[in-house]
């Protein structure tokens, strides 16, 4: 997912949110979890001591987060995988993909395989072009099959 | 309907678009050409027809950031048969509507829409307005399902190629990979719906037997009827994003319609090209 103008520019780090996550710098940390802060808008975000750095991890929208009962997570010893990136402030920030709980083996996910925000909501559940409701399947109400369906040509 | 509507209708989608600019906003443009081998809606003498149609199409998508958030679509399009000439049409569409998370995997929207659509067989040119509601849900990161309702109240220039129409449809679908998916889809749908009868068998059948009767239509060079039906539509679809902007779509639908006189099968494809930014 790459960055774009519209794209939140973090204050602070400066980095792009949500398209600030680069494929090219997915890595993978391990640590404790503390400070869970909820911003009034932005991404939840969260400290990861891995023992000699600590990452500030960027995870989703509250409401997201909340459903997915992210605040459980304080003070338990996780596994995230994320881009990682060198905020404008110079700390370490990670954009998470997924978050593993290690006590549990459960997955918090925020993001596709590609980097996709889940959150993201739209025509296309799958993220690809063309899936349903695409303007492409030739119907106004974005159904049908292009070229059929009552009185519709 | 009158050329004041429809420059209305585009007037508002052209102001709608240009009012809301921001992080969602993507804009589409594409082809698709297609197949009908019943463009004719024929009883007794099915005719098939090719269809090239282009398109311009913007939409506001839900950011994520907040569970509630509102959508627009606009859409702009025309296209061309190749020996069905009347049939070509314009036409415009737009779409406001909420959308709403209900959880991290389940999604609702809700959004009614009024088309323009001005037909070469000017007797065939509508207004329409309907509502559609859609629920999706993500299973895993690649499978997807879900369900819609759309009711459409479309009214023609002649009365015979007005139609409202009840539809509920499902569909699966399937990203076997970032760049690769395919669905399934079936639809119901209840309402009216014209078709064609050759001259030579009004002379034999009794008109009297058929539904609402227009007479004789030039673009069909056929007699046309409407009544009630059920149609039953099945669909298979696949796409596949050369590129983050570029994307192409395959799509087959097998229609039966079934009324109380009469039963049609149809069967439509089309092969589209499209670039979003």
């Amino acid at each position: 997912m790459a960055a774009n103008e519209k794209d939140l520019v973090l204050p602070g780090s400066g980095i792009y949110y949500p398209g600030g996550f680069d494929m090219n710098t997915v890595g993978i940390v391990q640590g404790k979890v503390y400070g869970i802060h909820v911003p009034e808008s932005g991404p939840v975000q969260f400290l990861v001591a891995t023992g000699r750095e600590t990452f500030t991890v960027l995870a989703a929208p509250f409401w997201f987060w909340s459903d997915l009962k992210g605040n459980a997570i304080e003070g338990m010893d996780v596994q995230v995988r994320g881009s990682k990136s060198l905020g404008r402030d110079g700390k370490l920030y990670m954009i998470a993909q997924e978050v593993r709980i290690l006590s549990s083996g459960k997955t918090l996910s925020f993001r596709d395989d590609d980097g996709f925000p889940s959150w993201h909501g739209g025509e296309q559940p799958g993220g690809g072009k063309g899936g349903f409701g695409s303007p492409m399947r030739g119907d106004g109400a974005g159904r049908g099959a292009g070229a059929g369906g009552r009185g519709r040509r | 309907m009158t050329q004041k509507k429809i420059f209305l209708l585009c007037l508002a989608a052209a102001m709608a678009i240009g009012f809301s600019y921001d992080a969602r906003a993507e804009w589409e443009i594409g082809a698709r050409t297609a197949f009908d081998s019943n463009v004719n809606r024929s009883v007794n003498n099915r005719d098939g027809d090719f269809l090239v149609t282009a398109y311009a199409a913007y939409s506001r998508q839900p950011s994520g950031e907040t569970r509630l958030d509102w959508t627009l679509r606009a859409i702009v399009e025309g296209a061309a048969y190749a020996d069905y000439s009347d049939l070509n049409y314009a036409a415009t569409m737009i779409s406001p509507g909420i959308s709403i998370a209900i959880n991290p995997q389940w999604n609702l929207n809700i959004s009614p829409f009024a088309q323009a659509k001005g037909v070469s067989d000017s007797d065939q040119s509508a207004m329409a307005y309907g509502v559609r509601a859609s629920l999706k849900q993500k299973w895993n990161k690649a499978l997807y399902t879900g369900q819609y309702y759309t009711y459409t109240d479309n009214n023609a220039n002649e009365d015979v190629y007005s139609y409202s129409e009840n539809a509920v449809g499902v569909f699966v679908g399937v990203k076997w990979t970032p760049a690769f998916f395919t669905e399934v889809g079936y639809e119901y749908s209840h309402g009216d719906s014209f078709r064609t009868v050759s001259t030579s068998t009004v002379l034999t059948t009794p008109t009297g037997r058929r539904g609402y009767h227009r007479g004789y239509s030039q673009a069909y060079n056929a007699d046309v009827y409407s009544e009630t039906v059920d149609r039953n539509a099945i669909s298979i679809n696949a796409g596949y994003d050369f590129t983050k902007s570029f994307f192409t779509l395959l799509g087959y639908t097998y229609n039966r319609e079934k009324g109380d006189f009469d039963t049609l099968t149809y069967h439509t494809g089309f092969l589209g090209l499209g670039y979003r930014f």
